[in-house]
């Protein structure tokens, strides 16, 4: 199961596709290893295909939207090809055409990617792991788990926050100004709290002997075992598995540049 | 050469002062007291008095931790804490603080507990069982794997104490652990510490300003004034019998057991006029699929103090918030002055009804007290003239007329109390809501609190606590 | 719940996401069962007055 590889060899393992991907301009290659995660993602992670769906379809759309106006705008280096069709003065050509189709797959391949990654990340042992395996320094990754237990209760704050401004008589703000205004009532009482908050936790922290240093044992012991390389490598074997295989049937366009 | 040993006290504070900025008027006065090993000592003081500085001061963690200044000297085992290095003394010091929600930095219970073996470098093959034996000492074996976001106050609180006693410190600090807590809860904590102190004969130092659970294995007690000066050390029974006007005048609650007579009930026969001001009829309400209220019946009448009550969780924070028309029932329906709730205009309701929040700060909107009091007023439309002798007149009745132009934020915590009531009472309403209104205040600010709401509830107004 | 024991002429007792009861608040005091199933303890001046054999003699 995939949450089980280590969270710094899995991040580098949609890492490295991800950014060698962004040079790929062709179609076939996205699509393949598109088709590739979405095999990986149902095959090996227990992520339920109604989830997946419900975050990925809204970037579909946003991508969808978007590449359809890049397709309209492409730059002058990829406007040869021969004409599509024309729409009032825009000229459709081949190319763009492709260029565009190209440029989403390849969104999508991150996004997929993302959600490879998130879905089946628990954010703790990533911090472990980040502090184990690349040695960042505990202050740094501590804070940021303390930090994200506190999500939840601003959110609740800010609920209540809205609730005793309306007992109050304080009506949703109209216009800028008054949306600036709000702003500014909201802000105050949430950074006080959230100030006096920082300042508990850290002292609670400290009480509990945490002085940021280094030399600390660990419990849980994030190891980088054979698997996780196994991953690592089949992610990136796959990719360029891939891109040998557009350069065979002759698709393969690393950044603009036809290669066959 | 034993007595030697015995009389050497483990915290000994020598003319300690603190302040975060200057020590012309500090919040810490040249304070002296000594904690000896073995010894239950109980700090009393009313809220803003330092109390809970004076606890990080004795860990070593003030004043550098917020650049406060200092003087004087406190001695652990009889040296001096300058001379310990960072984080060395928190393992001999471990403290439980006051808010459940704000001491933990990891998800599970498991983790949490790991971070501070992890802390003092505990070998990785010692953390599980290390983890298993504390959590079999506060009862909480199953909730090993659990969230901590999702245990109740008081367990949270008994994962504090754990994380501390897996320190294995000889000083525990409780810092106001049960404030935040419900009575159940907090008598189930208490008894935890108290079984503790019976096994394993540590120091306990306990910050509190309702001392009446702690007394019976208390060996001292300190009193703490507004001016940060310590102005008793005694024993409970000496301090609260020939001493009491000390305690009194520091406004701080009497234990109970030392109160000659005990307060009067002043809810005997009532014979006032029924006259329903809010019904409820088969109120329901839930939360996705969560059933939080079920059927729910009641009727308010004119002039009653009403209170509800139940454990924390049990959904009587929604019941409020659907009285006050802020939730939409899911079925069922709520009646106002013979109204139902859906047929009132917000500004009307508002009039009629008030609504004081738990927390003062979330009800503060404007810069100064006097804007805060006068807002509800200007937005009914009175004349200037009106708004400035009431406003006054309120200030003056919840005694904040010297904080006028004070910043809500600034002020103490009785007053922004006293503030959140009065910006509720430009008309006397109808109908007073309070969410917990006296959670974690002192006796003063409670006893104030309480005789502002007498004196409305005469007026025909229904309270609901 | 000393608040309540002292000052209220109605009290409400939510469990189980209904009204287990209502009524004055000194007929509540005797409903140990209901008390303890909802978490509730006694007002402060009942509690001593249950304890008298052993606070008494902290203070006389």
């Amino acid at each position: 199961m995939i949450s089980s590889i280590n969270p710094t060899i899995k991040a580098g393992a949609i890492l490295v596709p991800g950014v060698l991907l962004g040079l790929m301009f062709d179609i076939f290659t996205p699509l393949v290893y598109l088709i590739f995660i979405i095999v990986v993602t149902f095959a090996f992670t227990d992520i339920s295909l109604k989830r997946w769906l419900l975050i990925f379809s809204p970037f579909v759309l946003f991508i969808l939207s978007f590449s359809w106006t890049r397709m309209l705008y492409t730059s002058e280096s990829f406007q040869g090809g021969s004409i599509l069709f024309e729409f009032w003065y825009f000229q459709m050509t081949t190319e763009a055409l492709m260029v565009s189709i190209s440029l989403a797959l390849r969104s999508l391949c991150f996004i997929a990617l993302s959600l490879l990654f998130i879905l089946t990340t628990d954010s703790t042992k990533l911090m472990l792991s980040l502090m184990q395996q690349l040695k960042l320094p505990p202050k740094i990754t501590y804070g940021v788990l303390a930090g994200y237990r506190f999500l939840p209760t601003f959110r609740h704050e800010l609920e209540i926050l809205r609730q005793a401004h309306r007992i109050r008589g304080v009506g949703r703000a109209k216009g800028i100004k008054g949306r600036v205004q709000q702003f500014k009532r909201y802000s105050i009482p949430l950074l006080a709290n959230a100030i006096r908050k920082a300042e508990r936790v850290a002292n609670a922290m400290e009480s509990k002997g945490f002085t940021g240093d280094r030399n600390r044992t660990h419990y849980h012991e994030m190891k980088v075992r054979r698997r996780d390389w196994v991953f690592f490598g089949s992610m990136v074997g796959a990719l360029f598995l891939t891109v040998f295989m557009s350069y065979y049937f002759g698709y393969l366009n690393i950044f603009g540049r036809e290669i066959n | 050469m034993k007595e030697m040993t015995q009389l050497k006290p483990l915290i000994e504070v020598n003319q300690f002062s603190f302040d975060y900025e200057q020590l012309n008027e500090p919040l810490i006065s040249e304070v002296s007291f000594t904690i000896n090993k073995d010894e239950t000592v109980l700090l009393m003081g009313s809220s803003g008095s330092g109390k809970s500085t004076i606890s990080l001061c004795l860990n070593g963690l003030y004043p550098d931790a917020v650049e406060g200044v200092a003087s004087g000297d406190i001695f652990f085992k009889g040296i001096n804490i300058k001379d310990f290095e960072k984080g060395e003394l928190n393992q001999n010091v471990g403290i439980v603080f006051q808010d459940p929600e704000s001491q933990f930095c990891m998800i599970t219970v498991e983790n949490e507990l790991a971070f501070t073996l992890e802390n003092i470098e505990t070998p990785r093959e010692e953390i599980e069982p290390k983890i298993d034996q504390v959590l079999k000492t506060i009862g909480m074996v199953d909730y090993k794997y659990h969230n901590i976001h999702e245990l109740s106050g008081g367990q949270k609180q008994k994962v504090a104490l754990a994380s501390v006693l897996l320190l294995d410190p000889e000083l525990i600090i409780l810092d106001e652990p049960t404030a935040n807590l419900d009575p159940v809860s907090s008598i189930e904590f208490i008894n935890l510490i108290k079984g503790l102190k019976q096994e394993t004969q540590k120091s306990i130092f306990i910050i509190e300003h309702k001392a009446d659970d702690w007394l019976d294995f208390t060996d001292r007690v300190l009193v703490l004034n507004k001016q940060g000066q310590l102005i008793a050390n005694d024993t409970p029974r000496s301090l609260f019998t020939t001493n009491k006007p000390l305690v009194e005048n520091e406004g701080l609650f009497i234990p109970k057991t030392y109160q000659k007579q005990t307060l009067k009930p002043q809810n005997e026969g009532t014979s006032k006029p029924v006259e329903a001001n809010m019904v409820i009829n088969n109120l329901s309400f839930n939360r996705k699929k969560t059933m939080i209220l079920n059927n729910i019946n009641m009727t308010l009448n004119k002039g009653e103090m009403v209170a509800i009550v139940g454990e924390n969780g049990a959904g009587k924070s929604t019941l409020l918030q659907l009285m006050a028309g802020i939730l939409k029932p899911k079925k069922g329906n709520i009646t106002f002055l013979g109204e139902p709730m859906q047929k009132w205009k917000e500004q009307k309701l508002r009039q009629h009804m008030g609504f004081v929040f738990q927390n003062p700060e979330h009800q503060f909107i404007t810069d100064t007290a006097y804007d805060e009091v006068s807002f509800g007023m200007t937005l009914n439309g009175y004349s200037e003239d009106v708004i400035k002798e009431r406003t006054e007149q309120l200030l003056h009745n919840f005694q904040l007329s010297a904080h006028k132009w004070s910043n809500p934020f600034a002020l103490s915590g009785g007053q922004k109390r006293r503030l959140s009531v009065a910006t509720m009472l430009d008309e006397t309403p109808d109908l007073l809501l309070f969410d917990e209104p006296t959670f974690g205040q002192d006796a003063q600010t409670t006893n104030e609190l309480m005789s502002i709401v007498k004196d409305l509830q005469t007026k025909g107004t229904t309270i609901f606590l | 719940m000393d608040l309540v024991d002292l000052y209220c002429d109605q009290v409400y007792v939510i469990n189980e996401q209904q009204v287990a009861y209502e009524g004055h608040p000194h007929q509540l005091w005797q409903q140990n069962a209901l008390l303890e199933r909802a978490r509730l303890r006694l007002p402060d001046r009942l509690r001593h007055g249950q304890e008298v054999g052993e606070t008494y003699d902290l203070v006389y």
